[in-house]
C-alpha cells in the first residue's frame, strides 16, 4: 500500500510538473544568467545527445544547483570556485550512474533523485503509519509533494535523496534496527549538511527504546561522523 | 543570522514566500510538541535551528522554502490538524498555486530557492 500510494502521488506530480515546466519555458525566450559561468559550460557534458523533445522534458531541469552537482560530478572540487558548498554523495552517484548511462549526467541526476523520492515517500508513509491512521499517512505524503517547493524533489537537487535517508534512519530506529539507522544517517550527512540534525533524535530514540543504555546511541555518533567525513573529503 | 537580515532589508516575492514558510514551520513545530513523538520533534527543531543560523549577504531567509522540504514531520502535523476535507482542500490549493508560480520562475532561470 505504501509503495503504491507513493508511486501514484509521484507519477501525478511528475507528469503535472513536466507539463507545466515545458509550458513555462515555451511562452517566451529565457534569459540564462549562467551563460559564461563555469557551471553553465557543463551543460554540453550534462546531456550531450539532446533533441528538442529531450530539451523540453529534461533540459528544463538543468537549473542552478543542478549544474553545480554535475560540475562536481565531472570535475571534482576546486577550493576557490564555490563548489565546496555542495556535499559529495549526490555528485558521486551522478558520476557513477551517468557513466552507466553513456554520459547522460543530467538524466542520471534526475533518475537518482526521482527514485529516491519514490522510496522516501513510501518510507514516510510507513513511518507515519506506525503512529497514525492510513489517511494521515496518505495526506502527509501528498502535502510534502504539493508543498510550494515540492518540485525540487523532482529536480536534480539533493532534497529527495536526503529525505530518503533521513526517513529511513528514523524508521529503522523505530524498528530498533540500529545498524541500518546509523548507516542511513551517515549517508544523509554525506548528502546534505543538516544530516547532523539526525544525531539528537536517533540518540533519544536509542536511549528511550532500549532501557536507557548509552551504548545504543552509537548510530547518532555515526551520523555526526558522516558529516565530519564530508568535510575531510572536501 | 538570517533573522537579522530579514528585519533589516527590503522584501521581494521570494522573501515573502520564505518568511511565510518560516512562520508556518515555527507554528507546526510548536503544535508538534503536543502532537508528535519527541524523536520527530527534535529532528525538526534542530534542523530549523541550523537553517536559521545560516547567513547569506543580502538574501533574507535564503532558500527557506526549499530547506523546509526536509522538515517532513511538519507535514505529519499539518496532516493531523487538517482532518476535515475543507481544511485539506485549502492547504492543497494554496500549496499547489504557490508551487506553480515557483516552478514557472525556476525553469525560466529565476532564482527562487
Amino acid at each position: 500500500m505504501a509503495l503504491r500510494w507513493a508511486l501514484s502521488v509521484y507519477l501525478i506530480a511528475r507528469v503535472l510538473a513536466s507539463v507545466w515546466a515545458a509550458a513555462a519555458v515555451s511562452v517566451a525566450p529565457i534569459n540564462v544568467p549562467y551563460v559564461g559561468h563555469p557551471v553553465y559550460e557543463t551543460i554540453h557534458q550534462a546531456y550531450p545527445h539532446h533533441s528538442p523533445l529531450f530539451d523540453l522534458l529534461l533540459g528544463v531541469w538543468f537549473r542552478w544547483d543542478t549544474g553545480w552537482y554535475i560540475k562536481v560530478a565531472l570535475q571534482g572540487y576546486h577550493p576557490s570556485d564555490g563548489s565546496v558548498a555542495f556535499a559529495p554523495l549526490y555528485p558521486l552517484l551522478i558520476r557513477s550512474v551517468g557513466g552507466l548511462l553513456g554520459g547522460e549526467y543530467l538524466l542520471a541526476a534526475l533518475l537518482i533523485s526521482n527514485v529516491a523520492l519514490v522510496v522516501g515517500l513510501a518510507l514516510l508513509y510507513k513511518l507515519v503509519s506506525l503512529d497514525f491512521s492510513e489517511s494521515v499517512a496518505r495526506r502527509t505524503v501528498v502535502y510534502l509533494v504539493v508543498f510550494p517547493a515540492g518540485f525540487f524533489l523532482l529536480a536534480g537537487y539533493t532534497e529527495s535523496l536526503f529525505l530518503c535517508f533521513a526517513v529511513l534512519a528514523l524508521y529503522a530506529a523505530r524498528r530498533s534496527n540500529w545498524m541500518l539507522a546509523g548507516v542511513a544517517a551517515c549517508l544523509a550527512s554525506l548528502t546534505r549538511l543538516q544530516g547532523w540534525a539526525l544525531a539528537l533524535p536517533l540518540a533519544y530514540e536509542a536511549f528511550r527504546g532500549n532501557g536507557g543504555s548509552p551504548l545504543r546511541t552509537w548510530p547518532a555518533l555515526l551520523a555526526v561522523a558522516g558529516g565530519a567525513d564530508r568535510y575531510s573529503i572536501i | 543570522m538570517a533573522v537579522n537580515s530579514l528585519i533589516a532589508g527590503p522584501l521581494n516575492f521570494q522573501d515573502v514566500v520564505n518568511t511565510l514558510t518560516l512562520l508556518l514551520s515555527l507554528f507546526l513545530i510548536l503544535v508538534g510538541l503536543w502532537k508528535l513523538r519527541p524523536t520527530y520533534w527534535l529532528y525538526t527543531a534542530v534542523s530549523q535551528l541550523i537553517f536559521l543560523m545560516g547567513h547569506w549577504e543580502g538574501e533574507q531567509l535564503h532558500s527557506m522554502v526549499r530547506y523546509s522540504l526536509v522538515l517532513f514531520p511538519n507535514m505529519i502535523v499539518l496532516a493531523l490538524i487538517t482532518r476535515r476535507r475543507w481544511a485539506s482542500s485549502v492547504v492543497l490549493f494554496v500549496f499547489a498555486l504557490l508551487q506553480m508560480v515557483l516552478l514557472g520562475l525556476f525553469v525560466r532561470w529565476v532564482w527562487v530557492a
